[in-house]
């Protein structure tokens, strides 16, 4: 019962924090909105039983991914009226509708599917999700997909550095 | 034996990881000859391990890559597409004054990418393939750093390739979600279900988009257009076909309990595929952008192919292998001529075909090719595809694509009717590699084989949708 | 929970005190010793002095993120505290810990508490309108993520020796002696992942010589130059408690924390201490540490000179993250064939 209501009330955090941050006009304060986002989010987790995940989400996200952006609105600090958006315009209205049924469509799923959460299930031993058992999967089980995964940050490397750099030679 | 999987990604990689290190000890134009070197023996001996997976048909570590005769025979076609690339490469950067070999690195990690990407057996091996191969194309798009174009290009096809990818992803967990699995082959036995439903949509949305067919294909000219030559070229068929591959194998193998939904839909999009691509393609002066809404309307033919899957899969899967590799010599063959010609108009092509005869004829060929005249590789897959589509009683389809084709054969053959028949206009004179002309030559040689001798590949193709179900 | 609060607070004021009459001492000048004994009191008139004063806000800032940011600044350094083992109440079991949480993640929760109050200092730089607060927090953000990275990579071989991410398994590893005569401390065990951590853990501080963000000669004030009254008195003590508890996270991490050196844990449990006096004693142990490594952070402050940002940034990309790399390799490579 408690679980249920720490779930609901993290949900609805994240759900709210998530809603403003796409309405905010000023960057800083999406910014802001999506920081607040991640720690529901990370509470959710460990209602999961994934403290591990939890701790990450927050340290790469809000501690890593977030203060890139931040750092990236601060620089290009944005005028007041580039911000201001025009009139909206007829299709506009359309993605709003559609996003606002989704909103619908998921404050339903989350009060429908309260129920069926039971994050204390008898099934679960005590080690899932702690950091040794993440790392048994990640290293064993998924081993060619977590090498796969450095391959791919090295393409991302590779091309930050290539565009960004100013002379190559 | 798990490791035999792995080599041809992994030689790749060790070859890009090589180039990159080269840098630091080669200057100026030799380094561009090493780095060439460096990748072509990576591929070839790519090609040459991923050709001993032949016939192994298994999946390894734990279902993470499943090798079989279909993923094994794209990951080859996908790889001879990155020889053919390198090489018109090496003319290209030598045109433009390029140094700069991450260029190599990229398309060695883009082909590393694809390679795990038609042998994917789980969706978190086929969505990090994707991603790597994505993102290589990606840079590599935007690699004239100071071309406008070639920006826009890069910014264009990120943003709306990233977007594709959220889609798919979010399809992703949505059958996760409704099966509990991310085998693939363990997905297809789960039951038809609303979020299957869901997953195939917005999947289906991801997937059209990176093999750019209508109504996701508005990316496709532009990018084509801006990106440097024989990345477009790579595009066209590397990627093409690493798409294809994915997208076939999830499709006929995880949603097989789907087949109702995806049938009709795909039959949609390949008709307005095939009618968008070659009717616009009709006023392009520039041959990028006629090469790019071309693209779209092959595309459509292979989805026609496709939507005939339901009642046979192993003849619709079968068509798109063949016609993908006819598709790949084709296509880099005559963005290889482009290149050695150094312009992109149509009108700027007139009469080059006096000016330099062989490579005249080479892309007279790979027009025809593209236009499927008789004798000709493009022939053969476009027979193929009717073939099916006839069979499986896709007759509006099958009309359609046929008109289109006819109404196709009009601009391909001003293309030559420019090379041969307009008066000579005296331009810089085409640059002379030797590179772009082993391309060309091998190009020529494919479209021809293909073209007139088919049967030993079809052969081959046709035992591989089998292979895809042990 | 509230005691041990009020003694971080404690500790947050006199740390002040301390630094300054260290400084004093280190410049051979006097430092405060008027008010009260030794100038002991100094702290609380500090204190009235900062709440009297007037609360200003700059005419274009943004009111609410001027109000939000000093306490972002504040809270991490002290909620990331309560992770940390300050004693034992029985040395014979390994997890009764005298700490507010002991969690299975416990030095990853560190980790990512920690790295929140950039965010004080960032958006409190962004809403004072002003370009020397927003050079501290632009500062403040690419000194934070170039120098987490080596962080997390030091913290890695630490992890690898402990086999653990609990903060107390971690300080019980640490027990024992290395060839009979060196106490185990990771610290010696992995002196080249303490030297990444410290330089990092400075920069992360933005204590000298890292305070980039603040560098009064350079930035006025750096962020807080527009703050004034109680919310500038939260970014000071914000910074000092993220002082202090970086020193415990040292200690626990490097200097085996509350044990004793050239005890092992089999002696220490044979005295059959009750749980107070063995919570006295181990906090004992650990506050004589704590204190060593704090007076070394005030030292370093008044030693070195303060590094050119370019600088900054070059040690952090290509210094440390590269040896922390290396460590991790000797420490796998270690852990694999020996």
């Amino acid at each position: 019962m408690i679980l249920d209501a720490l779930f609901l009330i993290n949900a609805l955090l994240a759900v709210g924090f998530a809603v403003a941050m796409i309405t905010r006009k000023n960057p800083i304060y999406s910014a802001l909105c999506l920081i607040a986002t991640f720690f529901p989010l990370a509470f959710i987790f460990l209602l999961l039983w994934a403290p591990f995940v939890a701790m990450i989400q927050i340290m790469v996200y809000a501690g890593a991914i977030m203060v890139l952006f931040v750092f990236v609105i601060m620089m290009i600090n944005t005028e007041k009226q580039e911000l201001e958006a025009g009139k909206p315009k007829w299709y506009r209205r359309i993605a709003g509708a559609i996003a606002f049924l989704f909103v619908i469509v998921g404050f339903y799923s989350i009060v429908m599917g309260i129920n069926s959460i039971a994050p204390v299930d008898s099934s679960i031993k005590e080690e899932f999700g702690s950091t040794a058992a993440l790392g048994h999967l990640i290293f064993d089980k998924y081993l060619i997909q977590f090498e796969l995964v450095s391959v791919l940050i090295l393409v991302a490397v590779i091309g930050a550095v290539f565009l960004a750099k100013k002379n190559l030679d | 034996m798990q490791f035999q999987a792995i080599y041809p990604g992994s030689l790749l990689v060790a070859a890009a990881i090589l180039v990159l290190m080269a840098q630091s000890f080669v200057k100026g134009e030799k380094k561009l000859t090493i780095s060439l070197i460096i990748s072509l023996i990576g591929v070839i001996l790519a090609i040459f391990f991923t050709f001993k997976l032949f016939g192994v048909n298994e999946s390894f570590y734990e279902n993470a890559l499943r090798v079989d005769d279909f993923g094994v025979f794209l990951s080859l076609v996908a790889l001879i597409g990155t020889a053919l690339t390198i090489l018109i490469s090496a003319g290209y950067l030598k045109k433009v004054k390029s140094y700069y070999t991450e260029y190599y690195a990229l398309i060695l990690l883009a082909a590393c990418g694809m390679v795990f990407l038609t042998i994917s057996g789980d969706l978190i091996t086929f969505l990090i393939g994707l991603e790597i191969m994505s993102i290589s194309i990606y840079i590599l798009a935007g690699f004239n750093r100071e071309s406008k174009k070639s920006n826009e290009a890069a910014m264009k096809y990120f943003i709306l390739g990233a977007f594709s990818t959220g889609f798919l992803l979010f399809g992703m967990s949505m059958v996760y979600g409704a099966t509990g699995e991310i085998v693939i082959s363990e997905i297809g036995k789960a039951e038809k279900s609303a979020g299957m439903l869901i997953g195939l949509g917005l999947m289906l949305v991801g997937f059209l988009f990176k093999i750019g067919a209508v109504p996701f294909q508005n990316w496709v000219p532009d990018v084509y257009e801006g990106a440097p030559t024989p990345i477009t070229a790579f595009m066209a068929a590397g990627v093409k076909t690493a798409g294809f591959a994915a997208f076939v194998r999830i499709i006929l193998i995880a949603f097989q309990n789907c087949g109702e939904e995806w049938h009709t839909i795909l039959q949609v999009i390949a008709v307005l595929s095939m009618i968008v691509g070659n009717v616009v393609a009709i006023s392009q002066r520039n041959i990028k952008r006629l090469l790019a809404y071309s693209s779209i309307a092959h595309t459509g033919y292979m989805l026609l192919a496709f939507a005939a899957a339901k009642s046979d899969p192993n003849m619709a899967s079968s068509s798109i292998l063949f016609y993908l590799f006819t598709y790949t010599f084709t296509v880099i063959g005559a963005f290889g001529i482009l290149i050695y010609s150094g312009r992109e108009n149509l009108d700027d092509f007139a009469g080059f075909a006096h000016q330099k005869r062989f490579m005249g004829i080479a892309m007279t060929v790979f027009f025809f090719s593209l236009a499927g005249i008789p004798s000709t590789a493009g022939f053969m897959g476009k027979l193929f595809i009717f073939m099916t589509a006839i069979d499986q009683k896709l007759y509006w389809a099958s009309v359609i694509g046929i008109i289109t084709s006819m109404i196709s054969v009009f601009y391909y053959l001003r293309v030559v009717v420019y090379l041969y028949m307009k008066p000579e206009v005296t331009r810089a004179a085409p640059l002379t590699d030797w590179n772009v002309a082993i391309a060309s030559a091998v190009s020529v040689i494919g479209v021809f084989v293909l073209g007139l001798i088919p049967q030993s590949v079809i052969q081959l193709i046709l035992t591989t949708y089998q292979s895809m179900l042990q | 929970m509230l005691s041990v609060f009020g003694m971080l607070m404690l500790f947050v004021s006199y740390i002040v005190y301390a630094e300054r009459r260290v400084s004093a001492f280190i410049q051979d000048r006097l430092g405060p010793n008027r008010v009260g004994w030794q100038g002991l009191m100094q702290p609380w008139a500090d204190a009235i002095k900062l709440i009297l004063k007037e609360d200003i806000y700059p005419d274009k800032a943004d009111k609410f993120l001027f109000f939000l940011a000093p306490f972002i600044a504040f809270a991490p350094g002290l909620i990331t505290f309560a992770l940390i083992p300050i004693g034992s109440l029985d040395f014979s079991d390994p997890q009764a810990a005298l700490a507010i949480s002991n969690i299975n993640v416990g030095i990853l929760f560190i980790l990512a508490i920690g790295s929140l109050n950039f965010y004080g200092l960032a958006f409190g730089g962004w809403a004072s309108n002003n370009k020397w607060s927003l050079f501290g927090g632009l500062r403040a953000s690419a000194q934070m993520i170039s120098f987490e990275i080596a962080m997390g990579f030091a913290l890695i071989s630490i992890l690898m020796t402990a086999e653990s991410v609990n903060m107390n398994s971690i300080v019980h590893s640490q027990t024992g002696t290395l060839w009979g005569f060196i106490p185990r401390w990771n610290v010696f065990v992995q002196p080249l992942a303490f030297l990444v951590f410290l330089i990092a853990a400075f920069a992360e501080n933005n204590r000298l010589p890292f305070d980039m963000p603040e560098a009064e000669p350079e930035l006025v004030g750096g962020y807080h130059t527009e703050y004034s009254s109680l919310k500038f008195g939260l970014f000071f003590l914000g910074e000092y408690a993220a002082l202090i508890t970086m020193s415990a996270v040292i200690v626990t991490l490097f200097f085996g924390g509350w044990t004793l050196p050239w005890v092992s844990q089999e002696t220490m449990a044979s005295w059959g201490w009750g749980p107070i006096i063995s919570g006295l004693f181990s906090f004992a142990v650990f506050i004589v540490k704590w204190f060593a490594v704090m007076f070394f952070y005030i030292w370093v402050r008044w030693t070195l000179p303060r590094v050119r940002y370019d600088q900054l940034m070059n040690l952090g990309w290509k210094v440390l993250i590269e040896l922390a790399f290396l460590n991790i390799l000797i420490t796998a490579a270690i852990g694999l064939w020996l």
